[in-house]
This record gives structure tokens, C-alpha cells and sequence, in this order.
């Protein structure tokens, strides 16, 4: 296993910069979750990393190898693709069996790691099934022993989880992660879903129009966001921004708070005033969403215990001070 | 009659109904002209119009079928088929390999490989006469110049004809085998490249097998195709030279051909009964050894 590098890589279509001199370091046995909503360059970025795109600018450095010049069946790197890209014609077995086939591994190792890979996806009752006749989420765990079937430098994961349905998600979440710590492996793992993001990462990589915004582990990402954009983009629902002055200062800011962190205060005590539009109930929680005076909205996450006012009522809004973030209205970085 | 069977009823009577123009010209352009033919080979014709026709059964089938013109035409056929449903798949699917890249320009090749499709055999035939024409042709003006010329020649006529078909039917192959290129999913040769596969293995462990429904489609019609090629033989060849570009079909239309004064209706019947279980034959043969190897995606 190894750790893989990136420095200055900057991906360019025409006039269109989909990754703009992104520099990420991944250690060895780190789950790492490029995370970003469509089209931010995350995919970009792990193409770039398996040497299915050209690089426009950067090294992009697997263990101790730079690896800009090295095809992609030489950069020992094993990927799991959203549509899982399984041969069709060939049965589950051939298909964990490819990547060792193609390298020449004799017949009886090759037996035996098949043996092992399927063992541990639970996939040995459907070898010689062809992947037309497996199920959705069959399909993907026959993706992953692909993967793991070697002990490549990283694995690269691009959205693995998004054609499965809701509960098959959340469940394979865990599996994965449980068979990242296992097999001690380094993994790349590109999602849109925060949810998965916080979930399984070691740390999270967070990009917007090809930049990186952030990187850390989950809890300092949502504690600490470094700018405006992952404030609003991790969290759900997301955190409330509000425009505000700084007392004592001259420069604009934008005041943010968790939905979590907001309460609904009797009017008596000083606060912000707002008005309650919508109330949605999840069961476990309820989102009470107010419009503050100036017209932005917020949302309040309160407990089902607590009693819910009335729809259209004015109600106060207070948040301790240490829960509020504070950052620049112009160039939206967090303020210290 | 309940309300359920009658309603099933209405509609049988509509479902036929509206089948019954279908049916009709079928009947009259297909089906009886099919049967007719099986019935005309049992009658021996007469040497002289208007006297009747002889009641033979399956002697005639007999006599014709065992004949040694039967079995060198038939051999010919063979032979044509060998020499044009391989070669033509596979240019069409180096063609079609060598034009499925995001290039520029690419497109023109697209058009220039699969033009043929738009020409008729009676235009290929004019152009490679002309090519093996002996005084004015581009071959003998090459210094490829055999005697007797190519088109005499009997070692050489069928070679040619040949030639001629595969170049005429490139087009259509070559169409076929880029639309099937063009179905496989980018991302199986971006896993199998990962997977470690250079783009040799590549090709024969992702493009063939993903192909291979489109390949036994070629070569079925490819196959059918060459036995019931004609034109080409009738313009370039004339089923000469000493009946080396005899194909079966060509037989046919010389039993039939008014020109010929021992014109043999019976006897074409009987040839193109032949040729139609040869055919389906064939057909079956290759449906039941080839398919089992061809992999239908799902």
C-alpha cells in the first residue's frame, strides 16, 4: 500500500479549468473523500490519479514514483467505477480473475486469491454467474472484489455507492469501511453525498469549480469551515448565513449558524425577530424554518419533545456566541 | 358467450384483419411462387414450347443433384464464400477499429470507408472491369498484367469477382461493425486498462467478445449474401471462364435465360431448391455452433 501525491495538478478542456492546481497528500492507509457537488472536478481529479486523463499541469507522485508518464495499467491501481464496469460476457469469477490474468499470475495463486476476494464480499455462491443475472448491489460487491483481488498502492472509488438503492447504501457504507481498516488499504473515494463523505472519511477534500476548499477530518470540516462555500455544503440541513456587521468594525460579514444551534426563545429575552413559515416534521427532529426581518430565511432544527409554535407566529431567535461562525461577506474566508 | 370471450373474439377478427394485406402479398410474391418452384421440379420440360411438360418426380432432383455441373458449381459457391465473407469482416473490422477514435478529421474516413454501401454492384462490376481491363486498366497499367487477363483467367476470374464483392459490401460491413464498436460502454476498456491490460488484450479480451454478436450477424448475412451473389458474376464474368465463376446462382439464371435455347425451367427449379436448403442449412449450422459462443449483452 502508499500513500499518493498530487501537487500543482491542473486539468484544463479548451478554456474550461476543471481542476485548478489542486495539491492533496494522501497517506498510506488513508480513506480520503473527494467530495464536491457535480461537475467540481472531483472525477477529474481521481481520472487524473488512475492515468485516465492527461495531466495539463502537476505531478502526480504513487508511493515514490512520479506516475505522469506511466499508463495506467503500470501505475498498480485498482478502481471501483460507479456503473461498476463489469465484463458482461464474462462470469464472476473471470471477472475478479481479470486483473490477475492480465498480469500473469499462475493458475493456482490466482484460484486462491479469487477464493479470498469472494470470500470476503460474500460472493462465492455466485461465481459462475454472469454479472446480467446479479442484482444491483451483487454487481458492485463483484466490483469491489475486482479490486481488492490484488494488493495495488491505492484503491480509487469513483461514486461506487450512488446506483444502489437508499437502505443497500447505508449498509455497504459500513462494509466498505470496515474493509478499508482490514485490508489497511489506501483509498480515493469521490462522492456528491456528504452523508458518505462524514461517514467513511479519514479525512474529506472538499472542491468547487476545480478548486480545493478544504481538507481535514469530518468533525473539524463541519466545525470549522474554512470558507463560505463548505459551511453552506456540509450539513443538513445546511448552515444558516445571515448578514451582519461586526461590532467595532468597519467590515462587512456573514454570520453563520448552525441549524442545530439556533434556538426559538419567548419574546421577552433579546434576540433576533422572525416569523415561522414552514414547520417540517422528520419524526426524530423537526426544522423550523423563520423568515428574519430583512427576509432571509433560517432554518431551526428543534427536538420533537420541545412544543412547536404555531404556524405565521413571531417568534426570537438566539444562538450562544461561540457557535456562531463568522466570516468575510467579500471574499467569504472564515474569520478567525 | 360471456362479455370476456367476446371482446377476445372482436379482436382476434381485427388482429387477422389487419394482417390480411400483409398476408396477401406475401401469398402471391412469396408463397406461392415457393411452393410452384418445389412443383416445377418434378416435371421434365419440353424440348419445344407448347408441347406438355413430363411428369418425373424426384428423378429429376436426382439427376441434376448428382451431376458433376452441380457439384463444380456448388464447389465454386464454396469457394466464393470462403474467399469474401472472411476477408470482408475482417477489413470492415480493422476499418472500423482504425475509424472508432475521437481524431479530427476522422469523420472523413468514416465516409470514405462506408461509401461502398451506396454503390450498386452494377457500378462496382463497371469500375473493376475497368481496373482489370487489360489495354486501358489500372492493375495492367501496375505491371499486373497476367495472360490470359485477369477476368479470363481461370485460375484468377473467381479471385476477382471476389474482390469485387468484398470491396462492395466493405461499406455495409463496415457500418455494421462501427455501430456495434460504438455500443461498448467506455468504461470497460478504462477498467480493463486498469486492470492491467494493455491495449492487445484489450481488444481481444473486451472489443471481440463485446462484439461478438455483431461479428455473427456479419457473418451470417455475409455468408447468405455470397451464395446468392450474382450481379457482379454477370457483368464481370458471365459465369466464364470454363464455368470457373459458375456460382449456383448464376447456374440458375442459365437454365432460365431465354438467350440459351436448351432453357430448363425444371432443371432451374431444382438448382434453386438446392440453394435454398444450403442455405438454410447453413444458416442453422452456424446458429447452433457459432452462437453458442457469442455473448448477447443484457
Amino acid at each position: 500500500m502508499g500513500r499518493v501525491s498530487l501537487a500543482g495538478v491542473t486539468k484544463r478542456f479548451g478554456d474550461v479549468t476543471a481542476v485548478d492546481r489542486l495539491d492533496l497528500d494522501v497517506a498510506d492507509q488513508e480513506f480520503l473523500v473527494l467530495l464536491g457537488p457535480s461537475g467540481c472536478g472531483k472525477s477529474t481529479a481521481l481520472r487524473m490519479i488512475a492515468g485516465l486523463e492527461e495531466l495539463t499541469e502537476g505531478t502526480i507522485t504513487i508511493g515514490d514514483r512520479v506516475v505522469n508518464e506511466i499508463e495506467p495499467k503500470d501505475r498498480d491501481l485498482a478502481m471501483v467505477f460507479q456503473s461498476y464496469a463489469l465484463y458482461p460476457h464474462l462470469s464472476v469469477r473471470k471477472n475478479i480473475e481479470f486483473p490477475l490474468r492480465t498480469r500473469g499470475v499462475p493458475k493456482a495463486q490466482r484460484d486462491s486469491q479469487v477464493a479470498k476476494a469472494a470470500d470476503a464480499l460474500g460472493l462465492s455462491d455466485l461465481l459462475d454467474r454472469k454479472p446480467g443475472q446479479l442484482s444491483g448491489g451483487q454487481r458492485q460487491r463483484v466490483a469491489l472484489a475486482r479490486a481488492i483481488v490484488r494488493d495495488p498502492e491505492a484503491f480509487l472509488m469513483d461514486e461506487p455507492l450512488s446506483n444502489l438503492d437508499a437502505k443497500l447504501r447505508v449498509q455497504t457504507r459500513g462494509e466498505l469501511v470496515e474493509l478499508q481498516r482490514r485490508l489497511e488499504a489506501t483509498v480515493i473515494y469521490v462522492t456528491h453525498d456528504q452523508v458518505e463523505a462524514m461517514t467513511m472519511g479519514d479525512r474529506i477534500a472538499i472542491m468547487n469549480h476545480g478548486v480545493l476548499q478544504q481538507v481535514g477530518p469530518p468533525q473539524e470540516v463541519y466545525e470549522r469551515p474554512a470558507n463560505l462555500f463548505v459551511a453552506r455544503f456540509i450539513g443538513t440541513p445546511p448552515m444558516n448565513t445571515i448578514p451582519g456587521e461586526l461590532a467595532g468594525a468597519t467590515a462587512e460579514v456573514v454570520i453563520g449558524v448552525r441549524p442545530e444551534h439556533l434556538h426559538l426563545t419567548g419574546s421577552v429575552e433579546d434576540g433576533i425577530d422572525a416569523t415561522v413559515v414552514v414547520i417540517e416534521s422528520l419524526g426524530h427532529e423537526r426544522h423550523v424554518i423563520c423568515r428574519l426581518a430583512e427576509g432571509t430565511q433560517v432554518i431551526v432544527r428543534q427536538a420533537t419533545e420541545l412544543v412547536s409554535p404555531p404556524m405565521g407566529d413571531a417568534v426570537r431567535l438566539r444562538f450562544a456566541p461561540r457557535d456562531a461562525h463568522r466570516f468575510d461577506a467579500v471574499t467569504e474566508q472564515r474569520i478567525a | 358467450m360471456s362479455g370476456r370471450g367476446r371482446r377476445r373474439r372482436r379482436e382476434a377478427i381485427v388482429g387477422y384483419g389487419l394482417l390480411v394485406p400483409a398476408l396477401l402479398i406475401f401469398a402471391v410474391f412469396v408463397f406461392y411462387p415457393f411452393l410452384r418452384n418445389f412443383q416445377l421440379g418434378f416435371y421434365l420440360n419440353p424440348p419445344f414450347p407448347n408441347l406438355p411438360r413430363r411428369w418425373v418426380g424426384f428423378d429429376q432432383y436426382h439427376d441434376i443433384l448428382t451431376s458433376t455441373e452441380f457439384v463444380n458449381s456448388l464447389k465454386t459457391t464454396i469457394a466464393f464464400a470462403f474467399m469474401t465473407v472472411p476477408a470482408g469482416i475482417g477489413l470492415g473490422l480493422a476499418l472500423a477499429v482504425a475509424a472508432n477514435r475521437k481524431l479530427k478529421g476522422i469523420g472523413i474516413y468514416r465516409t470514405i470507408f462506408s461509401s461502398t454501401v451506396a454503390t450498386s454492384v452494377a457500378v462496382a462490376a463497371v469500375i473493376f472491369s475497368m481496373l482489370f481491363n487489360p489495354i486501358v486498366g489500372l492493375l495492367p497499367w501496375l505491371g499486373i498484367n497476367p495472360t490470359p487477363p485477369i477476368i479470363e483467367n481461370p485460375d484468377l476470374a473467381l479471385g476477382a469477382v471476389a474482390l469485387v464483392t468484398v470491396w462492395q459490401t466493405l461499406g455495409l460491413t463496415f457500418i455494421l461493425i462501427s455501430a456495434g464498436l460504438q455500443a461498448i460502454p467506455e468504461d470497460l476498456y478504462e477498467a480493463a486498462a486498469l486492470d492491467g491490460a494493455g491495449s492487445t488484450t484489450r481488444f481481444w479480451r473486451v472489443t471481440i467478445p463485446m462484439l461478438s454478436p455483431t461479428l455473427f450477424f456479419a457473418f451470417v448475412i455475409g455468408t447468405i449474401h455470397a451464395f446468392q451473389s450474382f450481379g457482379q458474376i454477370d457483368l464481370i464474368t458471365g459465369g466464364g471462364p470454363f464455368k470457373r465463376t459458375n456460382v449456383l446462382t448464376y447456374a440458375i439464371y442459365s437454365e432460365i435465360n431465354t438467350v440459351n435455347h436448351a432453357a430448363n425451367p425444371g432443371k432451374a427449379a431444382v438448382l434453386s431448391v438446392a440453394l435454398f436448403f444450403i442455405t438454410l442449412g447453413l444458416a442453422l449450422v452456424q446458429m447452433r455452433v457459432l452462437e453458442r459462443r457469442v455473448h448477447y449483452a443484457r
